[in-house]
Formats: C-alpha cells, sequence, structure tokens
C-alpha cells in the first residue's frame, strides 16, 4: 500500500516538472546557464569619448574579418 | 549606492611595470564577469589624500582584489614596500568594523607563492590566499573563481574562455590605440576600463 502511494506520488511530480529545455521552448524563463552576463560600463570616464572608443574598436573588428578571410 | 557597490571590485596592486602583465589580467577578468573595476589610479584629483581617496573607494566596493605579491625589499632604502599589506588592512577593518553593507565585504588575497605571506604577515593565516606564481593565466583563473563562488552568479564564463579572450584582446589593443592616436603608455586606468568594457561588449 505504502509502494503504490509512493508510485502514485513520484508520477505526479514527473508529470509537473518540465525539463529546463521545455521551460525555454515555451518561453516561460530562459536556461540560467543560457543568459549572458551584463558588460558594465565604468562609472568613471577616461580620456577619450566613448563613441570613439566604441567607433575604433568596431572599425579593428571589422578588419579582423577581412585579414582572417584573406 | 546599493547596487553600484554590489558590483563593485576594488583592486589593491602593485602599479609598476614589471607587475602591468598581471593587474590588466586581472582587470579585464573583472569586466568579463561582469564587475565594475575600481583602484587608486582612477582619481587623479590631487586635493584628496591618498588615504582618503583609498578609504573613499574601500568603502564603495563589495569586493576587493588585493596582490601582496611586491611587498618585498626596495633596492634602493633597503625596506619593505608596505602599502599593499595597509590598503588589505583598511579592507579588513571596514568588513569587521563597518556597518551593515561593510560587513558583506569578499575579499581576495593574491601572493606570488603559497605561504609566503607568513613570513611577513602571519595575522592574515587562515584567511584563504591563492598564489598566481606570477603567471596571467593562474591570476584569470584564480579571481574568475573568486568571483564566480562569491557572487552565486552562474553566467560567469569560464577561465579558458576568459583567458582565450584576454589574449585576442590584447592583440588587438595596439590596434584600438593607434585608432584612437594614444600609445598604450600614455592610456590612463580609465581609458583601458573603458577599452576593456566597450570591447567586451563587441565581443560578448
Amino acid at each position: 500500500m505504502i509502494k503504490h502511494i509512493t508510485y502514485d506520488k513520484a508520477k505526479s511530480l514527473s508529470a509537473r516538472i518540465k525539463s529546463p529545455e521545455a521551460i525555454y521552448k515555451a518561453g516561460e524563463e530562459k536556461i540560467t546557464s543560457q543568459r549572458k552576463r551584463k558588460i558594465m560600463t565604468p562609472a568613471r570616464r577616461g580620456t577619450i569619448n566613448r563613441a570613439t572608443i566604441r567607433k575604433v574598436i568596431k572599425e579593428v573588428i571589422a578588419n579582423r574579418s577581412t585579414s582572417n578571410e584573406s | 549606492m546599493k547596487a553600484e557597490y554590489s558590483k563593485n571590485v576594488f583592486i589593491n596592486c602593485p602599479f609598476d611595470e614589471m607587475y602591468l602583465a598581471i593587474f590588466r589580467a586581472v582587470v579585464f577578468t573583472v569586466y568579463d564577469c561582469g564587475y565594475d573595476a575600481r583602484c587608486a589610479l582612477e582619481v587623479s584629483d590631487s586635493s584628496e589624500v591618498r588615504i582618503d581617496k583609498t578609504l573613499r573607494i574601500i568603502s564603495e566596493c563589495k569586493y576587493g582584489i588585493n596582490d601582496i605579491s611586491r611587498t618585498e625589499l626596495d633596492k634602493g632604502t633597503g625596506l619593505p614596500r608596505f602599502n599593499m599589506p595597509l590598503e588589505l588592512g583598511m579592507f579588513l577593518g571596514a568588513k569587521r568594523f563597518g556597518d551593515e553593507v561593510q560587513r558583506e565585504k569578499s575579499c581576495l588575497i593574491l601572493d606570488k607563492e603559497p605561504y609566503r605571506y607568513q613570513g611577513f604577515i602571519s595575522d592574515i593565516a587562515g584567511q584563504d590566499i591563492q598564489s598566481h606564481k606570477n603567471d596571467i593565466s593562474n591570476a584569470i583563473r584564480i579571481v574568475r573563481n573568486w568571483l564566480r563562488s562569491g557572487s552565486g552568479r552562474i553566467i560567469i564564463p569560464g577561465g579558458t574562455e576568459i583567458i582565450k579572450r584576454y589574449h585576442k584582446f590584447i592583440s588587438e589593443l595596439p590596434l584600438i590605440c593607434k585608432g584612437l592616436k594614444l600609445t598604450i603608455d600614455e592610456m590612463t586606468f580609465n581609458d583601458f576600463t573603458d577599452i576593456v568594457s566597450e570591447w567586451l561588449k563587441q565581443n560578448p
């Protein structure tokens, strides 16, 4: 009798628990390990405009892909 | 302040040329783990007394990385350089005697060899002191693992991934500096953190 109750409880739990993939597909919650950390913007500013830094880094990245192709 | 406090990492380390490679790797790791690196170099206001500046920054940081590997005799004076152990003491004091927020502090102590600290600062025995052996990859892994376990954040990338990204960043840094019409030597700490942060945002 006890064995029968335990079996039913487990069955009921397994029916309710979704796999992480199922949860992710359903859009209810993202899988935690697949979330990306947020990169902090320093609270203090340097001597160069951040927009300029961004532009230069984008150019370096663009050249990186060009040089990889050649 | 509370939100920033929990994302600020105070870096207490030497600022000499020989240590620069490890310093840059540690700063990069802090940003790659999603935190903001703070240190005494961030302020150039001469009107602020140095010790006040250090205490203020410590009070604004939940985490502290204290590298005591350069606590050694100065060739000129024959006396030990003790700024790093002093600032470590300030950090531990803030944690011990500060308010509720300050008591949340967590610190990492780094040295170049295991147990070397026992020869000059044995009172910190019992704390977890880790040895990077003057190696950049070791330093990155230690800082990453400490931030991962200390924060409980599971979205922090692995040490190998950070090392790989750091080498890529360092190989591109001269080009970035050239584009900014800046030599690497002219780069201030705040310039460096701005560049690291922007580079990581574009290389997630």
